[in-house]
């Protein structure tokens, strides 16, 4: 067959893919609060902060089938539906910690986008401070250093004080064209 | 036909290149000036070579040539004609192809600009980017050769990757990254040309600060670009996802960014000359780390090209390059001891030190947080994700330390300072920082790291004016003319500095653009029907209808949404999903409306495929982004500004020499002639 | 020292580059699965033909847990090897589950008109046992020991390489085997 009528044939299947879960999971809007497992009516406030919650736990996962994205951010279907768990379970009274433990029970520690605090993980929380401290101390041995060394140099140097060395050399040449 | 030019110019541009390389080192070892012009001029012709191959693939691309290899697979005659001339850079072959070009362009440039030049370093540092040259056009002779014959020709091609198809910025983005990546090739060989030479003083620094800045400039915009590219196509609100080809972008631009500062205290007091010559060389392997790790599949990456042998060869070179420079660095150590000396603590020389050590420990803890899924898999054969949870944690107090070290740095003097100096320069800005946070305080800001953002921007922004202000007054006192002209004179004659102070305030913007969009961002995702309308912020949002449309290259689905603000219509906005034939995955094309306030960002998530009744939009309000745009684009004029020639050969006036160093004096004095 | 610079610096380079060369060989796309050895998650779902099965039902048998989806590809090369598996073993000693991923039942019995196979098929709408699985694309397939332990869990599709030894070992060791008693 040509070209055309292949990828158009293509193209139908792929908005089938996507759009057939999408018709068979129901005709009606995403309710933008989520009704809690137990069929407890929420108020107002309580759904927006469980949104809220849910909404900071789904940036801290990440996207399974995405490269490099989390939850929050995906378009994927395997990801929404992440994040309607999410939701359920923190609405059923989890906390943060045990929904985020349950998806690293179930996908690894690599479901959580920042490793967390335990064992050799610790190198890559530590190392930013680690660098500054060990990067500090030297500068300031350094300058220390530094430092002390100036008086010496300067009583040494016969030419006017003050003048950086660029612009010596700058005056130097001038004074020496005249 | 296309193909056969092709190939023979690249393998032409390897011939020159390895003359270029032998030449250079050896002409510059046996101090031959018929060596060096041999090794000039066959960097003119590699360049020549190049050029041939590279207006022969975008002829190729352009008329739809599938007889080339490269072109069968990502042209497609259904491609927009300016995305076909893109797609050079669209795959990996292509890639290299242009940044090959671009690396004989810089050699050629050089080997042309210091033709007349006497210098021992001009034949080594030829001769170094000969043997870089040697390394990326033997690839494209090799195994990343774009100029394959297919035979029988097809008649029609795959097309680009989706998603290079979806924005122009797709054709400044790539370009960018690659005249700053390439073009820090010329200091990094002028390091090694100052190694290889002996010549361990200030030559080599001073004659490669503008080929450092503009790269560097380059870069910035390249960087900038991304961002703005991520935002405008990926869909999902954000622009930077500290992805790891993100952040390897950023890492060379951090150390390149710590190198221009560095070499200036290099410039004024000698110091410092085996952490610049490190520091470079840091840059260049990192620039190389970068396109080793989108061709190599070490870390998934939503960037990453085709994997292969590339990887390796890759590999081998960056093993290459770290080597011998780190053995040049011990041959040479003897010369590259000197004694440091500092008049005070307190002055500009601590504070680009203190510069350097935030920047390299920035790039420190990028580098390791993106290798570090690596090294765990390594230790114990677990699988971790280092995001960007993790990264915006480190990177805040980071570069918070940066901004504040922006504003002290440049207005404290060379050398030595004062108490009474210091609370004269650093009153006005205090205040003005201590009025910033106070202001985002009322306006309903509470985070702490953004508030001291704020904070430390209004600190900045004020010295920098200042140091306009100050600039302006000395002139007007010395010249004698107004403040206008005086803000002209002092841009032109000390272009240097005052486009670095450009720079900076360019980066304030964007760091201040970063705190306000990360605070006061809101999102909502709704299922509408038609008709029905969401609120969010100022704005309220209608959705009227979604349609699909056949594209000669796609199928699209469109859905249009009508935005009111305040009661009053302002627009519509109509985000999209592609369907491209050889994707599965579509893409979601989203609609952003800008104002200098905020940006209102609309993505179709879904819809009723049967009548189209119904769709999901999630729609964030994003405030102060268009700013980000806004600040990339002053950090590159400063850039401009900053290698602009000077007037005079290069030499400050007189009055400028008088202004430095009456600042950096403790109190006025008179300097006597 | 400041001679033997020369060696000892680049000698730092080493280990890095050996971290590179080693992290170019590793597998990026899959996943190890927690779940290996541990417990199964419990499920109860609703079969294509209208009936339920609960995970529970099954101990003492082997259970193949395949998730597949009719846009899978590589579902579809593995599908006869499901079917051999089927055929050659006793509903007693093994079943064969297949679940549904991201697709509409419709797709799936018209993949299955097309291409055989009899075993039960569940239906997962929500994807909730799919994530309790962790399972992040299609084809995957669980190995569930007949004391109801994950076994072994394979990415991608399975062949009869894999499931014959896999299968024959779980059921050698099932209880009721090596007890020597009736089924």
């Amino acid at each position: 067959m040509s070209r055309g009528t292949r990828w158009r044939r293509a193209a139908a299947l792929c908005l089938l893919a996507v759009a057939a879960p999408a018709v068979a999971s129901g005709q009606e809007p995403v309710p933008t609060t989520a009704a809690p497992s137990t069929g407890e009516a929420l108020t107002d406030r309580e759904a927006e902060r469980l949104d809220a919650e849910a909404a900071r736990l789904a940036e801290e996962l990440r996207c399974p089938v995405c490269r490099n994205q989390s939850v929050s951010e995906s378009n994927a279907e395997l990801s929404r539906e992440m994040q309607a768990l999410v939701r359920e379970r923190l609405a059923a009274g989890e906390t943060p910690e045990q929904v985020k433990a349950y998806f690293v029970s179930r996908y690894g520690e690599w479901i959580l986008l920042e490793p967390e605090r335990r064992g050799i993980n610790w190198i890559v929380w530590l190392a930013p401070f680690g660098a500054l401290i060990v990067g500090g101390g030297f500068a300031v041995w350094l300058l220390r250093r530094w430092t002390r060394a100036a008086p010496a140099a300067a009583a040494a140097s016969p030419q006017a004080p003050g003048l950086s060395e660029e612009n010596e050399r700058w005056l130097r040449d001038a004074l020496r064209e005249g | 036909m296309a193909s056969l030019i092709g190939s023979t110019s690249v393998i032409v541009a390897l011939l020159a290149a390895i003359v270029t390389a032998a030449a250079g080192i050896v002409g510059g070892f046996r101090r031959d000036e018929k060596l060096g012009a041999v090794a000039r001029w066959s960097s003119y012709l590699s360049f020549f070579a190049m050029t041939v191959a590279f207006v022969t693939m975008e002829w190729a691309l352009l008329s739809h040539d599938f007889s080339v290899e490269y072109v069968a697979r990502v042209g497609s005659r259904e491609t927009p004609l300016y995305y076909s001339a893109i797609s050079l850079w669209s795959s990996l072959d292509g890639s290299i192809l242009f940044w090959g070009w671009i690396l004989s362009a810089y050699a050629a440039l050089v080997a042309f600009v210091r033709r007349d030049s006497v210098s021992r370093l001009t034949p080594f540092a030829t001769g170094v980017m000969g043997v870089v040259g040697i390394f990326f056009f033997g690839l494209l002779v090799g195994p990343a050769n774009p100029f394959g014959v297919v035979y029988p020709v097809p008649a029609n091609g795959p097309g680009p990757n989706p998603l290079l198809q979806n924005h122009p910025l797709m054709g400044l983005h790539p370009p960018m990254l690659y005249f700053g990546y390439v073009g820090l090739t010329v200091p990094f060989a002028f390091a090694i040309a100052a190694l290889l030479s002996g010549k361990l003083d200030e030559e080599w620094v001073r004659t490669t600060r503008r080929w450092t800045v503009a790269p560097w400039a380059f870069l910035s915009v390249g960087i900038i670009a991304g961002a703005w590219w991520s935002y405008e196509v990926l869909g999902w609100g954000g622009y930077w996802a500290w992805d790891p080809v993100e952040n390897a972008s950023f890492l060379p631009w951090l150390t390149a960014t710590a190198f221009l500062h560095s070499v200036m205290v290099q410039e004024r007091r000698g110091m410092l000359k085996t952490w610049n010559l490190t520091l470079i060389i840091a840059t260049f392997l990192l620039v190389l780390f970068g396109t080793f790790l989108t061709r190599s599949g070490v870390l998934e990456s939503v960037h990453a090209f085709t994997e292969g042998s590339i990887g390796m060869l890759f590999l081998a070179f960056i093993a290459f390059i770290s080597i011998v420079s780190l053995a040049l660095i011990g041959w040479r150590s003897d010369r590259l001891h000197a004694p440091g000396q500092i008049d005070g603590i307190v002055s500009r020389e601590s504070a680009f030190i203190l510069n350097n050590l935030v920047l390299v420990a920035f790039t420190f803890t990028v580098l390791l947080g993106t290798t570090f899924p690596l090294i765990v898999e390594a230790l114990n054969q677990n699988r971790v994700s280092v995001g960007p949870p993790y990264f915006n944690k480190v990177s805040v107090p980071l570069g918070l330390l940066l901004l504040f070290l922006m504003g002290v740095g440049p207005a404290l003097p060379w050398r030595r300072t004062s108490p009474e100096k210091l609370r004269r320069t650093f009153l006005v800005p205090v205040l003005a920082g201590i009025a910033s946070f106070a202001v985002v305080f009322a306006l309903g800001m509470r985070a702490f790291w953004p508030l001291l953002t704020i904070g430390f921007a209004g600190f900045v922004m004020a010295t920098i004016f200042e140091e306009f202000r100050k600039g302006v007054r000395a002139r007007r006192r010395i010249a004698g003319v107004s403040g206008p002209v005086a803000f002209w004179q002092i841009l032109t004659r000390n272009n240097r500095r005052y486009g670095g102070y450009v720079v900076h305030a360019g980066i304030v913007v964007i760091i201040v653009a970063l705190a306000i969009s990360g605070t006061w961002r809101s999102e909502r995702e709704v299922t509408l029907n038609r008709g029905e309308h969401m609120v969010l912020g100022d704005y309220v949002v209608q959705f009227d209808d979604v349609w699909g449309q056949e594209e000669d290259h796609r199928f699209v689905v469109g859905s249009r949404f009508t935005v009111f603000r305040q009661g009053k219509e302002i627009g519509t906005l109509e985000p999209r999903m592609n369907y491209y034939p050889n994707s599965q995955q579509p893409i979601a094309t989203p609609a952003v409306r800008s104002s200098l306030k905020e940006d209102l960002y609309l993505t179709l998530m879904a819809f009723d495929q049967e009548q189209g009744r119904h769709a999901t939009v999630r729609a964030i309000v994003n405030p102060a982004v268009p700013w980000l745009w806004i600040g990339g684009m002053i950090v590159a004029l400063g850039g401009i500004l900053a290698v602009a020639p000077q007037r005079k050969g290069g030499r400050p006036a007189l009055a400028t020499v008088f202004e430095e160093e009456a600042e950096a004096r403790p109190e006025p004095t008179r300097v006597a002639v | 020292m400041r001679k033997h610079l020369a060696w000892i610096l680049p000698l730092l380079a080493l280990p890095v580059l050996w971290l590179l060369l080693w992290g170019m060989g590793t597998d990026k796309y899959t996943l190890p699965s927690p779940l290996e050895g541990a417990e199964a998650p419990t499920f109860h779902l609703e079969t294509m033909d209208g009936d339920s099965v609960d995970l529970a039902d099954l101990r003492g048998k082997a259970v193949l847990l395949n998730f597949w989806a009719s846009w899978c590809i590589p579902c579809r090369q593995e599908h006869d090897v499901l079917k051999l598996t089927e055929a050659t073993y006793d509903r007693e000693d093994a079943v064969v589950l297949g679940v549904v991923y991201q697709d509409t039942e419709e797709n799936a019995r018209r993949f299955l008109a097309q291409l055989g196979g009899d075993w039960t098929q569940l239906l997962d709408p929500t994807q909730r046992t799919a994530i309790d699985f962790g399972v992040y694309g299609v084809p995957e397939t669980f190995f569930i020991a007949p004391d109801g332990q994950i076994a072994r869990k394979k990415v991608g599709p399975v062949t009869w390489d894999l499931v014959k030894p896999t299968l024959d070992s779980l059921i050698a060791a099932a209880p009721s085997r090596t007890a020597g008693g009736a089924p």
